[in-house]
């Protein structure tokens, strides 16, 4: 072997041994730092909005964005690791202050606070933000009813934020209609439907409509095992099929999941599923 | 005539500079990327594509109106190429206007190039042209006036990394005057008062020119505010270029 292929072959041995010390060490940083970091990521929330707003310089609305990415992306971990959401609120605080007519931060923060993280009164004063920053749009008033009667049963308050919603400029005709199905069928699970419907159909939002389609399924899935209930009692039996729940005349036909899922009868288990398997939580 | 000359002068010596092309080349891809991040954004994608490409022409505006605007002078002394205009025919106001209205002329080539750029982003992927945007644009203009100014005015006696240093935290400042002003009202200590509003008159007000919030929320703005803000802009660069010529005149060349 000449000296200089025995020169290359060391090089590449000195290279090769010096990049795995490279992938070595990075590895032990990134372990090491890894729980800090972890930590480092929650403190980002904790700076106010006001003072955010003061350092962004004119650009924040550009902040506003990465706060909404970074909320997305907190609402995915918590959602799908303990389920414990502490700082969703001061988040979507923080958002709103930042961009006061980010509209959708307001009504989706506050649908993720009302159901996810179980704080209806922080979404309530978010809202409630939202409609002294933007007193012309419907949006928030009608969300705040859509609260007040989805996750509260005050039908009266939800009625009366569905007919606030309906007498703005913009407002669909559905807001009028809510406030007179809150004021005369409060607790009307098929009325909760179509207001999740409704928030399903309009929403871009893929995690809304998931919220959305998730509630649709539970709801009716409620229904159709009170008809079940009710078929067992006049039978003595229960329906080897949900079918049989048409065919008695409990239902005229059977429900459909706006995504197009069916409903099946889990007879062993005695409940209602999805056709498409039981709901996750990550659903 | 003479100012013509230099500001044709200027523009060809601010178009050689390669510091024009990287700041150039990082806004488009900057106003691209919202491409890339729309997808992650829940629905939010044509919102944030809008503010990422004006904060992209925003902050890579100012980036050259300083880190060009703050050479404008200084290299024409160190390099001693004054000396052979100084005895020319060419008053130092026309020389220093001329240098100014330069860089302002590459500016508005910038900006018109990355504006075209969001246009045409936003024609593709809404199929709707939004003339409002234009308006954001046309404010962010005059900014880079008043920013072009401070960093010409520090220019002609101090070095570029101190006209550098003292145009930034001039930008900074002029966009927290509001909130100077906000902390005067709520003190009680009269000096605090004073100086607060003191700083909120006498400092530009850059946020005047922010209204980038509304335009991407579709909120229309009143012509008579975008003329206030444009005759603000314009008065304050006066005043900043007055300044500049009587700083530059008692330099002894």
């Amino acid at each position: 072997m000449s000296r200089d292929t025995l020169k290359k072959i060391l090089t590449g041995v000195f290279i090769c041994a010096t990049a795995c010390g490279v992938f070595l060490t990075q590895s032990s940083l990134d372990r090491a730092r890894a729980p800090r970091e972890a930590i480092v990521r929650e403190l980002m929330y904790f700076p106010s909005g006001r003072f955010m707003s003061a350092v962004t310089v004119g650009y924040d609305n550009l902040a506003a964005d990465l706060v909404w990415l970074r909320a997305i992306q907190y609402y995915g971990e918590h959602r799908l690791t303990d389920l414990k959401f502490e700082y969703l609120g001061h988040i979507f605080d923080i958002l709103t202050t930042l961009d006061s007519r980010f509209i959708n931060a307001y009504t989706f923060g506050s649908l993720l606070l009302a159901d996810d993280a179980d704080e209806p009164d922080r979404a309530l004063a978010l809202l409630d933000k939202g409609m002294r920053n933007n007193p012309h749009d419907w949006r928030i008033p009608f969300i705040k009813g859509f609260i007040y009667y989805v996750f509260l049963r005050d039908f009266y308050r939800a009625g009366r934020y569905f007919r606030i919603s309906s007498g703005i400029e913009g407002a669909p005709d559905m807001a009028a209609r809510f406030a007179s199905f809150a004021f005369q069928k409060g607790g009307d699970r098929v009325t909760a439907i179509n207001l999740w419907s409704e928030l399903y159909d309009r929403s871009n939002n893929e995690l809304e409509k998931l919220t959305a389609l998730r509630s649709i399924k539970e709801l009716l899935m409620e229904i159709l095992e009170e008809k079940v209930a009710e078929f067992s009692e006049r039978f003595g039996r229960s329906p080897d099929r949900l079918e049989e729940l048409v065919e008695a005349g409990f239902v005229q036909r059977l429900p459909v999941a706006p995504d197009g899922d069916h409903f099946v009868y889990n007879a062993p288990k005695k409940r209602v599923e999805p056709a498409s398997g039981p709901l996750k939580v990550e659903d | 005539m003479r100012t013509a000359a230099v500001i044709r002068n200027t523009f060809r010596q601010a178009v050689r500079d390669r510091v024009l092309y990287v700041l150039f080349f990082f806004g488009i891809l900057t106003i691209g990327s919202g491409a890339v991040i729309g997808p992650l954004s829940l629905g939010e994608a044509p919102k944030i594509s809008k503010d990422l490409a004006l904060a992209a022409i925003s902050i890579f505006g100012v980036l050259t109106a300083i880190l060009i605007g703050t050479r404008l002078v200084y290299e024409e002394i160190e390099k001693k190429t004054v000396y052979l205009i100084v005895p020319k025919p060419i008053k130092r106001w026309q020389f220093l206007l001329g240098k100014y209205l330069g860089l302002m002329c590459v500016l508005a080539l910038i900006l018109l190039a990355m504006t075209v750029v969001l246009v045409l982003y936003v024609y593709l992927s809404e199929g709707k042209f939004q003339f409002c945007l234009l308006q954001a644009v046309l404010l962010t203009f005059f900014e880079l006036a008043v920013v072009t100014a401070v960093a010409t005015f520090f220019s002609t006696f101090a070095t570029p990394v101190g006209s550098g240093i003292f145009t930034f935290a001039v930008f900074f400042v002029g966009h927290v005057t509001r909130d100077l002003r906000a902390l005067g009202e709520i003190s009680d200590s009269v000096a605090v008062k004073l100086f607060a509003s003191f700083a909120y008159y006498v400092l530009p007000n850059l946020s005047n020119f922010n209204i980038r919030g509304e335009v991407v929320h579709g909120v229309s703005v009143p012509w008579s505010q975008l003329v206030y803000a444009m005759s603000y802009g314009l008065m304050y660069a006066v005043i900043l270029l007055v300044a500049s010529v009587l700083a530059f005149q008692r330099r002894d060349f």
